[in-house]
């Protein structure tokens, strides 16, 4: 699943919301660092429409605007779901080899000196 | 609501500044000039939606005319889903077809590098090329005796064989856009020779454009080469090595004009009479018709042959409709159709 979709889903995991909303609530969600365009945004919910993962909760007009929201289906709460636990899963993985890694830089370099010892060589 | 940010409130998007009615009404032209670029049945179903994004947004940035980047993502985005249109509209026989296509016409297509005249005679530059009457498998002997006469030829010759068939490693690979891109490039590349009247890799020049056309078509619309494979599956492709061969030497005969060949039309319709006969099962005729799609580039040589230049072309819509409505028939006779195997 790409990022913007992942995030996309995310936010309608808070509640029906509609384009706009969307827009602003992935910006929030990824800290800025996704910023959705219109094309990208409608592209994205066509598709999900299609497969089902999401579908239109309302419609209204404000300000003689057409608005209308999105809700998750049950099946995309279950892709949701999924991916999170995947994303859950690697993080995981990636977060003992890191602490395995940094163990093993310890070990390699020797035991990190108390402060006021010192050091091994004995030349500072 | 979440998700606020600095953006201002969903809940008043489009409001631009007061006094800039406009300012307002132009802006919402140009968004709407650009995403005339939507398919119909998209329009109507987010145009008035999109408008009302894009318009929050430009408020929100303070923009009186749409930027650079948001014109080339609605256009980007209105292009693909105009191709994605044509995708899921297309029947799943004509689908399946051109997936086997996305698959084997590379095949071909490297093949027609391959016996073009000037590819032979940039082979051999400096030794007065080839033309003229040649024994095929001299071509092999001659590469090893004039290598150190033709390193760019060479370099060339890698480059130009493996051009075509990138798009059909990458699908293999899963990477089908780079695959599109890629196709496109190639296609676009072709085209910008032949406008400028620059030789291109093969000698039937619309022919050969024609295939690099429908391979990108072929790519976009359907599931492309891996499709193509589970469809045909190993044993079909063992069963098509054959027939493709066989036009293969009719091609080199037609065309190089090896006299120790003696193939001719009558030959190979005769041959695929035969092999049609030999294997007279549901599968093997499938197999069969889906292969003319991509071997319809080979029949073009055979009618050339037959000095009808006329009907060169046609030769390939002809047996590409013809492989359609069996591919068709068959799938509504035999369902689910999963594999061409699974359904003779």
């Amino acid at each position: 699943m790409q990022e913007p979709t992942f995030l996309i889903l995310t936010a309608l995991a808070a509640g029906p919301q509609h384009g706009y909303g969307i827009m602003t609530d992935v910006a929030s969600i990824s800290a800025g660092r996704v910023r959705l365009r219109a094309g990208t945004l409608y592209t994205a919910l066509d598709r999900l429409k299609s497969d089902g993962s999401i579908d239109v909760d309302r419609e209204e007009i404000v300000d003689g605007r057409l608005r209308r929201y999105y809700r998750l289906t049950p099946s995309g709460t279950a892709v949701l779901s999924a991916e999170a636990e995947r994303m859950r899963h690697s993080a995981r993985i990636a977060t003992a080899r890191l602490r395995k890694l940094a163990g093993r830089t310890v070990t390699a370099r020797g035991p990190v000196p108390r402060p006021g010892a010192a050091p091994a060589g004995g030349t500072a | 609501m979440s998700g606020q940010g600095d953006d201002p409130s969903p809940d008043s998007p489009g409001q631009l500044p007061a006094g800039d009615t406009a300012s307002a009404a132009s802006l919402e032209r140009r968004y709407r000039r650009l995403l005339a670029w939507y398919p119909a049945d998209y329009r109507s179903m987010y145009a008035e939606e999109m408008l009302g994004v894009l318009m929050a947004t430009a408020s929100a940035h303070g923009s009186s005319r749409p930027g650079a980047a948001e014109t080339l993502n609605l256009i980007g985005s209105a292009l693909r889903a105009r191709l994605r249109a044509i995708g899921t509209g297309t029947d799943p026989a004509w689908r399946d077809a051109l997936a086997v296509y996305s698959l084997v016409a590379p095949v071909l297509v490297t093949a027609a590098i391959y016996r073009a005249p000037w590819f032979l005679d940039f082979l051999l530059w400096g030794q007065g090329g080839l033309r003229g009457g040649i024994d095929p498998l001299a071509v092999l002997h001659i590469y090893q005796l004039h290598l150190p006469f033709s390193v760019l030829g060479w370099i060339m010759y890698v480059i130009t064989m493996a051009t075509p068939m990138a798009p059909v490693i990458l699908s293999l690979l899963r990477l089908r856009r780079t695959a599109i891109l890629v196709a496109a490039i190639v296609l676009s590349w072709t085209t910008v020779q032949a406008s400028l009247g620059w030789q291109i890799q093969a000698s039937d020049t619309v022919a050969f454009m024609a295939l690099l056309a429908v391979e990108l078509a072929a790519l976009i619309v359907s599931d492309g080469p891996r499709r193509g494979l589970r469809l045909i599956g190993w044993r079909g492709l063992l069963m098509a090595v054959p027939w493709l061969a066989l036009l293969v030497l009719v091609d080199l005969q037609a065309n190089v004009g090896y006299p120790g060949m003696h193939f001719n039309r009558y030959v190979v319709v005769l041959a695929l009479i035969g092999m049609a006969g030999t294997l007279a099962s549901a599968k093997a005729r499938r197999l069969l018709l889906l292969f003319t799609i991509p071997a319809s580039p080979l029949v073009i040589f055979i009618q050339r042959y037959d000095g009808s230049p006329d009907l060169m072309y046609l030769a390939p819509a002809v047996l590409s409709l013809v492989a359609f409505f069996v591919s068709r028939r068959s799938r509504h006779k035999q369902q689910p159709d999963h594999t061409i195997g699974n359904v003779a």
